[in-house]
């Protein structure tokens, strides 16, 4: 269920990012609900990716950690920890095919 | 012209009639009363404010007694903006700061042309100290205590921020709200100053305003550039610390104290992002107004020779 899974921001509310050098925490904004987020800098990458176009967490995974091997434990503390959690803020969407 | 000018008495019976015209930084007040001596305390806390030119004002404001009985029964002050009652009646003797609270209330809800924080802002050397704080912090005791000192002020309880001069603060000088110790803490540390009535009892307990030094009121013209954010907080004998803190965290905080970041919508955000790239941020704790006012001044002047980097 999760292999085909993916991931996008709705660009009809798209994020715009407070980011400053040498900080781990970014300001994410949105611009039709006005809602705002304290979120670390690795959650920011994500919501960028996901800003271009729908994403697995496989492929997101890819593209932060190019050098790492995909390991099942890695995609599903992404998927948890970020990707579930972003959809219940209503920062990103799943992308139904 | 000032308000100044006038006599009391004339100012009593400019007040009573047609209304008295002020500039108060960008705004100007025409202010109408039927309450005894309440001009006196107009003259004594906003004498150095320009008489307006302008042929209209932005906030039409009123303070009256109820009718009926209750004008000698423990007698209270309406406060009415435009014919509009926005509170309930305070006891006569808090009307001065009911005109503040409610001079507050005009502009934080209805000045959408700038981005409005609960903060107070003070100026050295054309550069910004922003002071966001919740009630209790000793923001305002501070913000008196630097002003008493030379610093510039340009308020004490609404930053208006340019939304299209990135990181520039208006000036909106005017009286400083104290309450409770820090009424004497400021009578002892700056005896010179105008403290005006106090008010026992308030919602806030006991409230004084200190009117804002006549420099400030001069140049309300003047903007300032942001440059400094500092969280103060108040501890009893503690010495004075300054801690780096983030931008980001600071920027959630300073959205929090806005009153109208929601209603301006992305011009809010990237508005506020501005501010945080002038910025440098800092949690600041005090008891020693001597102490933390020199920190404070090392601290802006080596930052006006560096770089907003965090």
């Amino acid at each position: 269920m999760w292999a085909s899974s993916t991931w996008f921001v709705n660009p009809a509310n798209p994020i715009f990012f407070g980011a400053w050098p040498g900080e781990d925490t970014v300001v994410a904004y949105q611009s039709i609900s006005g809602d705002t987020h304290l979120i670390s800098a690795m959650g920011a990458a994500v919501l960028e990716l996901l800003q271009v176009g729908p994403l697995s967490a496989e492929a997101i995974f890819k593209d932060l950690f190019p050098d790492e091997e995909p390991v099942d434990s890695a995609i599903t503390t992404l998927r948890n920890n970020f990707l579930l959690h972003f959809e219940q803020l209503g920062l990103i969407e799943k992308f139904v095919s | 012209m000032i308000v100044g000018d006038y006599s009391i008495e004339a100012l009593q019976g400019l007040i009573s009639d047609s209304g008295l015209r002020f500039d108060v930084g960008p705004f100007t007040v025409s202010l109408q009363s039927s309450l005894d001596k309440f001009a006196a305390d107009i003259h004594l806390m906003y004498g150095a404010y320009p008489l307006s030119t302008q042929p209209f004002a932005d906030f039409h404001v009123r303070l009256d007694q109820p009718f009926g009985l209750r004008r000698w029964f423990r007698p209270q002050t309406n406060f009415t903006q435009d014919g509009r009652t926005p509170f309930k009646p305070l006891p006569l003797v808090q009307s001065f700061a009911m005109f503040e609270w409610g001079l507050n209330w005009c502009v934080s809800s209805q000045s959408h042309q700038y981005l409005i924080v609960h903060a107070a802002v003070v100026e050295r050397g054309g550069m910004a100290l922003i002071m966001p704080a919740p009630p209790g912090s000793g923001k305002s005791t501070l913000c008196a205590g630097l002003v008493s000192r030379g610093w510039r002020l340009l308020t004490d309880e609404l930053a208006l921020i340019s939304l299209d001069r990135p990181g520039e603060v208006i000036a909106l000088p005017r009286p400083v709200s104290l309450k409770n110790e820090s009424i004497d803490v400021i009578r002892d540390f700056a005896p010179t100053q105008i403290i005006g009535p106090i008010a026992h009892d308030t919602a806030k307990g006991t409230v004084a305003h200190m009117a804002a030094p006549r420099e400030s009121v001069q140049r309300s013209g003047e903007t300032a550039t942001s440059r400094l954010l500092i969280f103060p907080k108040y501890s009893p004998a503690a010495s004075t610390q300054i801690t780096p803190r983030q931008k980001a965290a600071s920027f959630m905080e300073l959205a929090d104290q806005s009153f109208n970041f929601n209603i301006l919508g992305e011009l809010g955000f990237r508005t506020l992002k501005e501010v945080l790239d002038h910025c440098d941020c800092y949690d600041l704790i005090y008891s020693d107004l001597d102490d933390v006012i020199v920190q404070l001044e090392h601290l802006i002047d080596a930052n006006g020779t560096g770089t907003a980097d965090g």
